[in-house]
């Protein structure tokens, strides 16, 4: 009998008013990653999305009160964490996140040597388009987290990420909670984390409405700015660096 | 003379009567409230010696031409503001903290709720 070495592995699908392409998304993640843990995280939706996670097989953790995108993710760490997984991914639930790309994060985290690895929509000029302020906006955010940490980060906003185990203990303990994403890598990197990049091709967003709209874009980058810009101040969080 | 510009100072009588009156009314308030166990400890410390101070400046009125002087205000009444402005700035950064800590429970709350409801649902499936 084979003993298993392999990876337990926990995807962790943040949902919020995203019934319309929670099933195929899930069903995709199956079809690409058939070994992962799938976990959905249901962020107070006001529609069905915890009826379509349920239908789906897949355990849910149904937050009583809306979190916001870094509480509700911080929730699918800590289940990852209590429940002995290796590695923890987050693909969205809106089907931008393509799953064809799961086992090529997974492989980046497993052979660089790093401690989380972002699918980035820069690395290569194919698929997403974005408009030219959100462009903008990422590009800041790039040039913003390089002054701070003189680390090169392409993509601070994609959220289709994938953590080794101390990396996991770690965002399940310190996640930051309104605009996590770009924080993140900054208090990543701050704390001695190892941080990779791979190309990956984004579909625009099939379903739901995104948490960036148009009219909220410069608040959007300014409190982004300001949290980058503040988590390179604080204090380290790990001793053991 | 020392004694009488301490109590009275610059501030018309009949002014400082009124703050009299209405500081010793906020500070029985705040006694109040402290008593009856609805303002929690906490708060009731801060409180009560915004009360305190209030009560003070009124009585002794003069001290706010002392501090007025001393820090070069010459029209009294807005030394009176500054301290004012500073102790509401003060108090928003305390409420700004509190509501800090709640958000951070309030989180943590919500993430045990949703695992342990995830919990009992495993549990009940493996029972049917």
């Amino acid at each position: 009998m084979a003993i298993n070495i392999q990876k337990k592995i926990c995807i962790i699908v943040p949902a919020y008013n995203e019934e319309g392409f929670l099933a195929e998304v899930v069903g995709d993640i199956r079809k690409y990653c058939p070994e992962a843990q799938i976990v959905v995280v249901n962020d107070a939706s006001s529609d069905s999305t915890k009826l379509v996670a349920w239908s789906q097989r897949v355990p849910v953790l149904d937050l009583p009160t809306n979190l916001g995108i870094g509480g509700a993710m911080q929730t699918g760490f800590l289940y990852a964490v209590r429940n002995g997984f290796d590695v923890a991914m987050q693909v969205d639930a809106d089907g931008q996140h393509d799953p064809r790309f799961i086992p090529v994060l997974l492989e980046a985290l497993g052979e660089r040597g790093a401690d989380m690895v972002i699918g980035s929509r820069f690395l290569e000029r194919v698929g997403y388009r974005a408009s030219f302020m959100r462009l903008f906006g990422i590009r800041f955010f790039a040039w913003l987290i390089g002054m701070m940490t003189n680390r090169r980060v392409y993509d601070a906003t994609s959220g289709y990420r994938a953590y080794n185990k101390e990396a996991l203990n770690f965002v399940a303990k310190y996640y930051p909670s309104d605009f996590p994403e770009p924080e993140s890598i900054v208090i990543m990197l701050r704390n001695g984390f190892k941080i990779k990049e791979v190309p990956v091709v984004m579909k625009h967003r099939q379903a739901g409405t995104s948490s960036v709209r148009p009219l909220k874009g410069t608040y959007f980058v300014v409190s982004n700015a300001v949290a980058i810009i503040i988590s390179a101040f604080k204090r380290r969080l790990r001793s053991s660096l | 003379m020392i004694d009488f510009l301490v109590f009275s100072g610059s501030i018309p009588a009949r002014t400082q009567t009124f703050a009299i009156v209405v500081s010793g009314g906020l500070f029985l308030l705040i006694v109040y409230l402290i008593r009856s166990g609805r303002l929690k400890e906490g708060y009731s410390l801060i409180w009560f010696f915004i009360a305190l101070a209030t009560v003070a400046l009124s009585v002794f009125s003069g001290l706010l031409d002392v501090f007025a002087r001393f820090i070069g205000i010459a029209y009294v009444p807005a030394a009176l503001f500054l301290v004012l402005l500073g102790g509401v700035y003060l108090l928003g950064i305390h409420f700004s903290l509190l509501l800090n800590r709640y958000d951070k429970r309030i989180r943590q709350l919500a993430q045990e709720h949703a695992i342990l409801k995830e919990q009992i649902a495993k549990l009940l499936d493996k029972k049917l």
